[in-house]
């Protein structure tokens, strides 16, 4: 967006805020006895505020907890009991409330990360449950009233601000308004930040972020920890709204699932998302419940069911896409009104130089150690799967700026091996060092820090960054800010050739072009060793000629390659040397010209006497 | 901390005749949440999604099996002649239509948008039947509602043992089914590698279809056991779901002996700590057997470890 | 930007903007819809608030649906047939003619629901006064944000906390559990002077606010009579189960066996003793489900025997005809007699039409000082629907005339057996529990 777009943008956003500010002081003039729709408004704040709270863990991290009421409960009877027995203020008691939640998602979360979606899924349900069936049964602790499943009155102030209890509805609608605002804003700023690049690559392939050299659980962590503290703030505020609360509501399946809907149709992984979800859902629930809340029940939970269904099915994405593409034409044209575009930036932008960079100026000194020590020693390495055998006791070493290409038929262990290698898979027997650090048992993320980076044998980009996206969530590791990181990834992508493709959505690249985009991300981690997987599959004859070329140039900037390859024309040009596997053991290792005539290999290659050209 | 409930856990000891008396109640109704858990195994095997949806099904065919009953004097035990096929065809049809959409469209081999939708379709229906039904607690009552028999001291409930035979039943029918027929094993294969399956010339697609099928309609039986002596309501449908996922996971998912197993050791621990303390800290206790087994051994006591 | 799920793959082509994408400044635009859809909103609410016509808004909190759907439903007709009857005598005099409407909150039986529900029914239908919630653990929180409103609250829930609360907008005509649990165990104990003894006992009580209240009530009343409680039990409200709950009780062999549940439970535990052979000398009832004309219905011969403390039954009928000619009117109509809870809300609206007869406003203030000026003493007003010698409030807000007595089931009904001068002398009371056979 241009300058004056940027401008008209953020005026007319402030206009908005603006008007749903005012609303409740215009209502009073209009009319007089408005409480009842006061109400209405603070209810779709309130679940705008939760659902953007969840989303922050569900949405942006991609972990759907299901069980997000326990949080809003901990922060309800956190900062009720503090209040109700401590005389704690719960403006005070929110906070804390707030951070014994964000501390039990985190500690609940973390070791739950590593099961599969639907998994982590049923496992917050299940802690929810326990929180609230524990809750139900219990009286008290430790002297302090808890009242059970008949709940918590809390004592009736009046207006008392100091002890977050107001009369007129009005001051809860500002609360609630300054509370959502906060945490929109907090989901913008995660958007933009690291975390958010991460969170957005987590999402797509958590694997192929492990190997860049990023702790997902980590990551996800942080996400847990903000969304649990802003839920259970929640909490409270629902507390001090209703002054009664009970184990059964506040903790209740119904509770998360709301949350869940209101964020998924909104938009689940957008900041806006939830905010559309629950202007849509809310007044439908308090509309039906109004017309027909004595005879027809639940009504408004049929619509949301049947909503969700439709919304998975055939809108994934939420509403949030419409909404933003018709307030960004909305802008444009107001800009355009305003200040025409010139032609010549137009132009100037299209015609920008594309950079070059010198040779051997890609990677920062650490690569380039060609002294000829081993850099990777693997000894005895075994793997088996059930009763297949992946690797059988390989060993083998890889000297500092060597290139070896690992070559075999189908099935016959190599890809294995990297996975090994790379901490993908742990060994049976056997141990992996890199220039004498272990990294038999360290996971992938360690590794790639370490210094080994990895492309995958079937393509994994992050399809839904851009290219250049892609390549930052690689080097914002190592860098300070976003802003260097972008930097930082314009010059791998300039060195793969893919500088035109920089803002292209990665998953509407050619098969070449992601073969190249995954090159740049792993040497984007500042690898000494780089493991590449079948870097040509797929790749179509015109673009072989260049994919070698990059290759080599990969190699002359100091990087120390393992190619797995099953086109032998090209690993024997690039290969300094060649280990041949079969059935997952080595059965020839030398240099290209001796392996290849090898009787064995070409027997395995060609299946019969006689060799072919 | 004072538990909200009666007696304090360390009660005079309850003789071994209430022990037993309550396992024995526990096995009883374990063999029906057994039921419950196949269905979701079924689908978990196959499919590979968790179909949030599974409760909700055995909700309807409990409502089916009511009407039956107050409306046409059907007896609860003969309705699965009704129920059966027309829960097989609804859950044909939420697999083609519903479910098989989102695997066209993601590449993921187990789509968390599957877990969203049979989610809202959990909503959508249970709502439904609150709306149609209205929220009451409606029983029905057989002369052999209360019959019981004693074995040795122990006294047993008549229609929870029918319950259980008949659980059992289909379960060795299961098992026929899937090593002895065709359909039965392209079942299997598919649910062990999908690939392959559809280069064998199965048709994976329509395999999906079957199996959803058939886990709604076993649920058609297992309402059929549990009229006769539980409540019908619209929500019951989420609490045996929960437990069946505990259930599921303890048993091994993908597992059918798993799931029986887990659906006996459910219902045991069910009917002791009730016995013992209070049946609501059974919830908690099995939750928290739940969380503990996903943590420290996924694949169950008898589940597979797949790559 | 914009996440979800497969847009790209749907679409079958990449947008041009990248997923990262910022957009600052378009923060939210989409509330122009909110502004106009709320704009339009309040466009239209003044027309329905102008609607305003004399009448009187009472408003009835009730579990018309859920597990105790059975006793709101009886409660809504009662109230229905009272209010109509008022309206076609010419409504309230003392206003001009103007008539009642009643508007229903539903509160299913939880108590947040009946919470939100009092709100609604205060701030969307603006009622004048409110009745309810039958459930304690409902009226409880319930007619604290009546008090916030400062609506007077007629409390249909015998709880005794709720009029203890320094309350000035909560009432209660009917007795609390202190009262009917005292009620209820001096009657087993004059029954057990006649008959056997007994020894030890134990309760079964929902873990609703009610059931914990008189739960407790019921044991510290027992023991002072020397009878040893082995423990309280709190069963989740509407269980599906209680198998484990009787074997536990079974073991320790009670004399005496008290139950206190709304209807589904009621039934279930009832069945249930009777299939795990639990067989006490005595078996009775705090009140709620056992009361229920649906529990005789559901019970058949299990019922026989058991003994309940009740607000009101039918027999109250034999000795104040004007009782037996309504309660009659409602079977003709309805197809079923009254019930203790839905007499009682039929009182507590009698006693609101009183008190608007002598204030002639519905000014919240004005309407709650008479009401907390009634004082009947006459039998045939119609407040005295459960009839005590006077019906007046003290300070807390409770009527402490409120009497409670001892029913038993005989036959497919409810007799009268204590205290003396309400017993029915015809009905022989039956002891013990007939399943103890």
């Amino acid at each position: 967006m241009s300058p004056p777009e940027k401008i008209v943008g953020w005026v007319l956003g402030g206009l908005v805020v603006l008007a749903v500010a005012l609303i409740p002081l215009l209502t009073r003039w209009l009319l007089p006895d408005d409480n009842y729709w006061i109400q209405i408004l603070i209810w779709i704040l309130f679940f705008a505020y939760l659902s953007a709270s969840w989303n922050l863990i569900g949405g942006f991290a991609g972990q759907y907890s299901i069980g997000h009421s326990a949080l809003i409960g901990i922060g309800a009877y956190t900062s009720s009991l503090l209040h109700i027995n401590a005389g704690l203020s719960p403006w005070l008691g929110m906070l804390l409330g707030g951070v014994v939640a964000a501390a039990v998602g985190g500690l609940i979360g973390y070791p739950c990360f590593r099961l599969r979606g639907a998994f982590f899924s049923l496992v917050t349900i299940a802690f929810a449950e326990m929180l609230r069936v524990g809750t139900e049964l219990t009286d008290t602790v430790f002297g302090i009233e808890v009242n059970g499943v008949r709940g918590l009155l809390l004592p009736v102030l009046g207006h008392r601000p100091a002890a977050f209890q107001f009369v007129d509805k009005r001051y809860y609608y500002y609360t609630m308004l300054g509370m959502l605002l906060v945490v929109l804003a907090v989901g913008s700023a995660v958007k933009r930040s690291r975390l958010g690049y991460y969170l957005a690559a987590i999402g797509d392939d958590e694997e192929a972020v492990a190997s860049l050299g990023v702790d997902p659980a980590r990551a996800k962590l942080l996400a847990m920890i903000l969304s649990g503290f802003f839920t259970a703030i929640g909490g409270t505020f629902y507390a001090q709204f209703i002054l009664f609360i009970t184990p059964t509501r506040t903790m209740s399946l119904d509770f998360s699932v709301q949350m869940v809907i209101m964020a998924v149709l909104g938009g689940m992984g957008t900041v806006l998302g939830p905010v559309y979800g629950a202007i849509i859902l809310v007044p439908i629930a308090e509309i039906t419940r109004a017309f027909w809340g004595g005879s027809l029940q639940g009504v408004h939970l049929i619509i949301n069911g049947a909503l969700l269904m439709v919304v998975i099915l055939y809108w994934p994405q939420g509403i949030e896409g419409w909404v933003r593409r018709w307030a960004e034409g909305l802008v444009r044209r107001i800009a355009a009104r305003v200040s025409p575009p010139p032609v010549v930036e137009a132009v100037m932008a299209a015609n920008a130089p594309v950079m070059v960079l010198p040779e051997g100026t890609l990677l920062p000194t650490r690569a380039i150690s060609g002294n000829g020590e081993p850099l990777l020693v693997v000894r005895n390495l075994s793997r088996q799967f059930g009763g297949a055998i992946g690797v059988r006791d390989l060993t083998l070493e890889v000297r500092s700026g060597e290139v070896v290409g690992l070559i075999g038929p189908n099935g016959a262990g190599k890809t294995t091996v990297f996975n090994l290698i790379t901490g993908y898979l742990t060994p049976d027997t056997g141990n992996i060092w890199l220039a004498g650090t272990d990294l038999t048992r360290l996971g992938p993320h360690a590794i790639n820090q370490l210094g080994v980076a990895r492309t995958f044998q079937i393509v994994r980009p992050f399809i839904k960054l851009t290219t250049l996206e892609n390549v930052m969530v690689a080097t914002l590791p190592r860098v300070k800010g976003v802003a260097e990181a972008r930097k930082e990834a314009e010059r791998y992508l300039a060195f793969v050739g893919l500088s035109h493709r920089a803002n292209v959505v990665a998953g509407g690249l050619s098969t070449g072009e992601r073969k190249r985009l995954e090159l740049a991300r792993a040497l984007a981690t500042r690898p000494r060793l780089l493991l590449l997987d079948e870097a040509t599959g797929g790749v179509d004859q015109r673009s072989l000629p260049g994919l070698v070329a990059l290759i080599q140039k990969v190699r002359k900037e100091g990087v120390t390659l393992v190619l797995i390859e099953h086109n032998l024309r090209v690993v024997t040009m690039v290969a300094d040397r060649l280990v041949m596997l079969h059935l997952g053991e080595k059965i020839a290792e030398g240099t290209p010209e001796v392996v290849v005539s090898d009787p064995q290999v070409v027997e395995i290659y060609v299946g019969g006497a006689g060799a072919h050209r | 901390m004072a538990l909200g409930a009666g007696p304090p856990i360390a009660l005079e000891f309850p003789e071994m005749h209430t022990f037993l008396q309550g396992t024995v109640g526990g096995l009883l109704i374990g063999g029906t949440y057994a039921l419950i858990a196949l269905g979701l195994n079924i689908i978990f095997g196959t499919v590979r999604v968790i179909n949030f949806a599974q409760g909700t099904l055995l909700m309807v065919g409990m409502f089916m099996t009511y009407w039956l009953w107050a409306l046409g004097g059907v007896h609860p035990y003969l309705s699965p002649v009704v129920t059966v096929p027309l829960l097989f065809g609804f859950g044909y049809l939420v697999q083609k239509s519903l479910v098989a959409p989102l695997f066209a469209r993601e590449r993921a081999r187990e789509p968390m948008s599957v877990l969203l939708l049979t989610l809202g379709l959990a909503l959508l229906l249970e709502n439904l039947a609150l709306l149609l039904f209205a929220a009451d607690f409606k029983t029905v009552q057989l002369d052999i509602s209360l019959r019981t028999f004693r074995v040795g001291g122990i006294i047993v409930s008549v229609p929870r043992f029918i319950g259980l035979i008949a659980a059992g039943v289909t379960g060795a029918g299961l098992y026929l089914f899937f090593t002895r027929t065709d359909i039965g094993r392209a079942i299997r294969a598919t649910g062990q590698d999908r690939e392959v399956a559809r280069l064998m010339g199965i048709d994976d697609f329509r395999v999906y279809n079957v199996s959803f099928g058939l886990s709604a309609s076993l649920m058609g039986i297992a309402a059929a056991i549990l009229v006769p002596f539980f409540y019908v309501h619209p929500a019951v449908g989420t609490s045996f779901l929960l437990k069946a996922f505990v259930i599921v996971v303890l048993g091994g998912m993908g597992s059918m002996p798993g799931a029986a197993l887990g659906g006996l050791i459910v219902g045991v621990i069910e009917g002791v700590v009730g016995v013992y303390v209070q049946a609501a800290v059974a919830q908690i206790v099995l939750f928290g057997l739940f969380v503990g087994i996903l943590l420290v051994r996924p694949t169950g006591l008898l589940g597979v470890e797949r790559r | 930007m914009t996440f979800g799920f497969a847009g790209t793959l749907v679409r079958g082509n990449a947008p041009k903007e990248g997923v990262m994408e910022k957009q600052r400044g378009t923060v939210l635009l989409a509330a122009w819809l909110v502004s106009a859809m709320f704009a339009l909103c309040f466009v239209f609410a003044p027309v329905l608030a102008a609607f305003a016509a004399e009448e009187v808004v009472i408003g009835i909190l009730s579990p018309l649906t859920g597990p105790a759907a059975k006793f709101g439903q009886l409660q809504r007709n009662a109230l229905t047939m009272a209010a109509e009857d008022v309206n076609n005598a010419g409504g309230i005099k003392s206003m001009g003619g103007a008539k009642i409407r009643l508007v229903f909150g539903d509160t299913r039986g939880e108590a947040d629901i009946g919470v939100t529900e009092t709100e609604r029914l205060i701030t969307k239908e603006k009622a004048h006064a409110l009745i309810g919630a039958f459930q304690s653990g409902v009226a409880f929180p319930a007619s604290a944000v009546a008090e916030r409103y400062q609506i007077p609250w007629m409390t249909d829930g015998t709880v005794d906390k709720i009029t203890e609360r320094g309350f000035k907008y909560v009432f209660r005509a009917h007795s609390n559990d202190s009262i009917k649990g005292a009620t209820l165990v001096d009657g087993i104990i004059a029954l057990s002077k006649r008959f056997t003894p007994i020894k030890s006992a134990v309760i079964f009580s929902e873990n609703t606010e009610w059931g914990k209240s008189v739960g407790d009530k019921q044991k510290n009343f027992l023991e002072r009579h020397g009878v040893k409680v082995h423990y309280v039990e709190h069963y989740p409200y509407a269980s599906a189960d209680l198998t484990s709950m009787i074997v536990k009780a079974k073991g320790l062999q009670p004399e005496l066996v008290i139950a206190n549940s709304y209807l589904g439970d009621a039934l279930l535990i009832t069945r249930q003793m009777s299939e795990q052979e639990l067989r006490p000398t005595v078996y009775a009832a705090g009140g709620g489900g056992h009361l229920q004309p649906d529990f005789l219905k559901g019970a058949g011969k299990l019922s026989e025997g058991l003994l309940a403390a009740t607000n009101w039954a039918p027999a109250v009928g034999k000795s104040v005809p004007w009782i037996k000619r309504e309660n009659d009117r409602f079977m003709a109509r309805f197809g079923t007699p009254l019930a203790e809870d839905s007499a009682r809300y039929y009182q507590s609206f009698q006693v609101i039409v009183d008190a608007l007869e002598r204030s002639g406003t519905t000014s919240p203030k004005a309407l709650r000082d008479a009401i907390a000026a009634t004082n009947i003493t006459d039998i045939n007003h119609k407040a005295m629907m459960v009839p005590y010698k006077q019906l007046k409030f003290d300070e807390t807000g409770q009527n402490p005339n409120a009497t409670a007595m001892v029913v038993q089931v005989q036959g497919p009904e409810y007799r009268l057996v204590y205290p003396d001068y309400v017993a029915e002398p015809d009905a022989k009371p039956i002891w013990p529990y007939p399943q103890s056979k």
